[in-house]
């Protein structure tokens, strides 16, 4: 089914939304709840989680690409779910590694609450990424969207990990540079 | 307060056209084999290491393979056997192109303009690290003349643990030239007194 007529029929109230959107995108959504929460259980709740709050904010909104809509309200949910349950240093899946990777990019400065807000930060990070070099994007989006391990990012790219683990470094350390240009970056 | 997980929250700004492209790499396409280049590369290495091994109790040509692309001789000499590693690089992936004039590094999937890092005195050096086979490869990149086309270029492994393990030099007259002596220098090299 097409994700247009999967919204209609969110908007229509049918509950066969429910099960059109768990038929198409039920596996992709698992796989990055998984890989954040990294638990198949808790998983399990964040997707289903997802087909609640998307029921919940359709109609009002119809999203134009369901799959990136339905992948934010799954990383929420499943970032929520590691947070609550303060598993990351604690092998909370790829979001403990994507994590430590990330606090690179965070220099000293001013709480992040005083100075912008998260909408900037998204934005900013929007406008980042699209200025990357498509293969430096594709590689950081796997990582840092989808939490994808490296050696599924090298598999599916066809390219060693080590040439994946390069290229997040330098994206990294570009991000750092523009957090810090934009003044986006706090203390930790 | 800025935090990592504020930072990972954060990548739902990343435009859907994107998430959308990634997430079709990441589900739905087939995974891709390794490149021709890279399996070039692991193939150079392993025919490398393979000859040294033989070369050291041998004489005259002890290898010759690679598509004919590599040949090496071995010789004794009064101050013991000296390997000679014979690349024919006519048919073989250049390190460089040329974009408008300008000169690009394009080795493991680079796009480094290095028009005007090189000279014939002042080498670019490179190097990657292959995570399956554990061997570093350092390359070398300098002008053999005022035109950019004059360049040589050439490579070398070392194992992340251990001796180097060989290499090559390319588009020289076979002497050893300014650019690459630096480099030599810079890198720490000292086949010479080895060999």
């Amino acid at each position: 089914m097409e994700d247009r007529e999967i919204v209609d029929l969110y908007w229509q109230r049918s509950e066969l939304a429910i099960s059109e959107t768990d038929r198409k995108y039920g596996r992709y959504c698992r796989t990055i709840a998984c890989n954040i929460c990294g638990s198949d259980e808790d998983a399990e709740e964040c997707v289903n989680d997802t087909w609640l709050r998307a029921w919940n904010r359709m109609p009002s909104e119809r999203p134009a690409a369901l799959s990136a809509f339905l992948g934010c309200i799954t990383r929420n949910l499943a970032i929520n779910t590691i947070k609550a349950k303060n598993r990351l240093k604690r092998g909370g899946g790829e979001a403990a590694l994507a994590l430590d990777e990330l606090s690179e990019c965070i220099t000293d400065g001013k709480s992040p609450e005083q100075l912008m807000e998260e909408k900037e930060l998204e934005q900013a990070i929007g406008k980042f990424t699209a200025g990357l070099p498509e293969t430096e994007r594709m590689i950081f989006v796997l990582r840092y969207f989808y939490l994808a391990p490296v050696a599924e990012i090298a598999e599916r790219l066809g390219c060693g990990q080590g040439k994946v683990k390069s290229s997040l470094f330098r994206t990294r350390k570009k991000l750092r540079e523009m957090l810090t240009k934009e003044g986006l970056c706090w203390i930790r | 307060m800025l935090d990592s997980l504020t930072l990972l929250r954060a990548m739902n700004g990343i435009h859907e056209e994107n998430v959308i492209m990634a997430g079709n790499i990441y589900f739905n396409e087939k995974p891709k084999h390794r490149s021709k280049k890279r399996l070039l590369t692991l193939a150079l290495a392993a025919a490398v290491i393979l000859a040294l091994g033989a070369a050291a109790y041998s004489a005259g040509l002890v290898f010759s393979g690679w598509g004919g692309n590599m040949e090496i001789h071995s010789e004794q000499t009064e101050g013991g056997i000296e390997n000679t590693i014979y690349v024919h690089t006519e048919n073989m992936t250049q390190p460089v192109s040329f974009e408008d004039g300008r000169m690009i590094f394009v080795v493991n999937d680079e796009h480094i303009d290095i028009t005007e890092q090189i000279s014939e005195t002042v080498p670019f050096i490179y190097r990657y690290t292959d995570e399956e086979t554990g061997i570093i490869h350092y390359w070398i990149v300098g002008k053999n003349g005022p035109e950019p086309e004059h360049y040589g270029f050439a490579e070398y492994l070392r194992p992340i643990e251990g001796e180097w393990t060989g290499g090559y030099v390319a588009r020289t007259d076979g002497n050893m030239a300014p650019w690459l002596e630096e480099a030599w220098e810079e890198l720490g090299f000292n086949f010479k007194a080895e060999s």
